[in-house]
């Protein structure tokens, strides 16, 4: 019972911080909304004992990458009045409420409907979460996928410098 | 050596290959550049070799390697999908040394990218295991969403990269969404696992969201109607020779990945998925055909057409079952065979074509080309006919394999409906090539010289391979081949 009643908090403040990511105007206000998020996110995992899930997202997400994302909006400077106007903003977000509601609402129903009255065993102690059982299962199992990742992040980087850098 | 590491020695050799080239394209003096092109030329020939021999060793342990388990397989169906990627890749870099030249975009990161790109549409055919694929169609996104953007002083391609990152990263959560919920389902990403569990288990309402979810990512990467906003944009935007990698590689990696999916984790889904993709198909083929009659632009044209092509292939899609004698693979497979070298061949022309900053894009451009460049327009009206599929071309025997199929699942409404779609997509294609022959000569034609050995080269091959894979199945004697590429593809079957 108690977990659940964490579960509400933690899941009410992330959705409230991603909202505000999508709906505040200035960058600055949605990025830290959006740590608010992450941080929420990180105590997810935390209930779900994934306690190596939640030290990484409380140190890369939270931490270096938020704090690069507003590195990056201070070095670009911007101000309110560099922004475009938007005209009927309100609007626009109620109506993608409305239309995104069936599809939430569906979601839930059929979670609900799958899940709605079965009882999930507990978690032995057998280190479930910790980095031990992690890197086990990535560098046995799943050493595939993760050796891949690399060069999918070795692509993003030589993306980003392509369409970024100077004219040689 | 073990026969083991030869599965992963064609996807080795591409991934090294992409960052050999990075490396070159860093320490190479600016007047050697060109040289990166006949070295990404080496690298896909070297790695096309690697899979005929690694395809030897798959023989030889009987039919599949597969020393990772589901996480990368080497079967009939990958090594035909490693084969058509690397030729288009192939191709793609040959006529791009004349591009890059003309446009003064020659740098080694343009060479890595596709290559990079090529590894992960390996990753597409080779996995059965949906993070892993998932993994690989990131890859693959990721390189093509750079290439897009490449020409960077452009605005058009500008935005082109920008609408296919924003729609194409939105495509990939919702794909991902539902990967996750199928997980929460079955316990398992393994497509294999995905089929045990449906062959015992019911359907529940949130098994089906989540294949929902999943079909609808796909319709995005694969620009099926309703998802294919971004398709004419980006299609438009990129440079001409990834214009046509996206048409075919690209497509084609999609495409394996969504057979895969449906063919071998979902299939005994079949019953609640075929509708969708009926529909979808239907929806596809009618409104790429009617926003293709509409266009004054032939690059935009031919966004669509590839998008009325990917209507078709879902027809093809609908056959897919779990009977052992099931025929639908090959016919996909052949189809996308003819739908990549026709596709190729057009797309080698228009770069030959299209001059410096791509002025020549509308298809009033090409007026009367015939009288200035005899076989580049004969060959383009050739791909046409093929399009449209008129016998005896490569095009009519796919179309015809492919409905006939359709009609054996007993999906005879939907043939009939591609049927007719085929004949209404004649009015546009048959536009070009009397826009070709049968209107007077533009002026412009008459100042370009350039005809570089490569691009006339690719194209005398996708042509003479169109021919030859029509006149095939009559078995003239003359034209060796097609029944043993027939035999072959049929040995590709996912199931049974």
């Amino acid at each position: 019972m108690e977990t659940t009643l964490y579960f509400i908090i933690l899941a009410a403040v992330a959705v409230i911080g991603g909202l505000l990511t999508i709906t505040r105007s200035h960058p600055l206000s949605a990025t830290l909304s959006l740590v608010v998020t992450l941080i929420a996110l990180a105590g997810l995992y935390a209930l779900l004992s994934a306690e190596f899930l939640f030290v990484i997202q409380i140190l890369v997400y939270a931490g270096a990458i938020m704090a690069l994302m507003v590195f990056v909006i201070m070095l670009l400077n911007v101000r309110e009045s560099s922004f475009p106007k938007e005209t009927g903003f309100e609007v626009k977000v109620l109506l993608t409420f409305a239309l995104s509601s069936p599809l939430l609402l569906t979601t839930l129903w059929a979670i609900h409907q799958h899940f709605g009255d079965s009882t999930f065993p507990a978690l032995s102690a057998n280190g479930f979460g910790s980095i031990k059982s992690v890197g086990l299962e990535l560098y046995t199992q799943f050493f595939f996928p993760f050796e891949i990742v690399s060069i999918l992040l070795l692509v993003a980087l030589v993306g980003v410098v392509t369409l970024a850098k100077r004219r040689a | 050596m073990n026969s083991a590491l030869f599965t992963f020695l064609p996807l080795g050799l591409v991934i090294t290959w992409g960052i050999l080239l990075l490396l070159l394209g860093a320490f190479l003096p600016n007047e050697r550049r060109s040289l990166l092109t006949s070295i990404a030329a080496l690298g896909a020939a070297v790695s096309g070799v690697a899979t005929l021999f690694s395809y030897q060793q798959m023989l030889k342990a009987g039919g599949t390697l597969a020393p990772l388990g589901n996480f990368y397989v080497l079967d009939t169906f990958a090594v035909f999908f490693h084969l058509l990627t690397l030729f288009a890749l192939l191709v793609t870099v040959l006529i791009s040394s004349f591009y890059l030249e003309r446009e003064n975009l020659q740098r080694g990161e343009y060479f890595a990218l596709l290559f990079f790109s090529l590894s992960g549409m390996m990753i597409l055919a080779s996995s059965k295991e949906l993070m892993t694929l998932f993994v690989g169609l990131e890859i693959v996104s990721m390189s093509v969403y750079t290439l897009v953007g490449y020409q960077r002083t452009s605005l058009r391609s500008n935005e082109g990269a920008f609408k296919y990152f924003l729609l194409g990263s939105l495509a990939s959560a919702i794909l991902l969404y539902g990967i996750a919920l199928m997980y929460g389902v079955t316990g398992t990403t393994q497509l294999a696992g995905l089929r045990d569990y449906f062959l015992s288990r019911a359907h529940t309402p949130l098994s089906g969201l989540a294949m929902i979810l999943m079909l609808s990512g796909l319709g995005f990467k694969i620009a099926a109607v309703p998802f294919h906003t971004w398709t004419p944009d980006a299609y438009e935007g990129a440079p001409m020779p990834i214009t046509g990698f996206m048409a075919t590689a690209v497509k084609a990696g999609v495409f394996a990945l969504l057979i895969r999916v449906l063919g071998e984790g979902l299939v005994d889904l079949r019953a609640y998925w075929v509708d969708l993709i009926a529909i979808l198909a239907a929806v596809t083929m009618l409104v790429g055909n009617m926003m293709a009659f509409v266009q004054t632009s032939f690059k935009r044209m031919l966004a669509y057409s590839s998008i009325v092509h990917t209507g078709y292939l879902l027809v093809g899609v609908t056959a897919l079952s779990n009977q052992s004698n099931n025929q639908a693979v090959s016919a996909l497979l052949y189809y996308l065979l003819i739908y990549v070298l026709s596709s190729l061949g057009v797309f080698a022309a228009l770069t030959l074509l299209s001059a410096r900053r791509e002025a020549h894009t509308k298809l009033s451009d090409y007026a009367g080309l015939a009288s200035e460049y005899p076989f580049a327009a004969f060959a383009l009206s050739l791909f046409m006919l093929s399009f449209i599929g008129v016998p005896p071309l490569g095009g009519f025997f796919a179309k015809y394999y492919l409905f006939a199929t359709t009609l054996g699942a007993q999906q005879v409404l939907l043939t009939g409906f591609a049927i007719l779609n085929s004949v209404l997509a004649i009015a546009y294609y048959l536009r070009v090539v009397t826009t070709l022959y049968m209107q007077p000569t533009g002026e412009h034609w008459a100042q370009q010289q350039a005809r570089p050995v490569a691009i006339t080269a690719v194209l005398a091959i996708t042509a003479l391979t169109v021919f030859w894979a029509g006149f095939g199945p009559f078995n003239l004697g003359v034209f060796p081949g097609i029944n043993s590429l027939m035999n072959w593809l049929q040995t590709a079957s996912l199931v049974g």
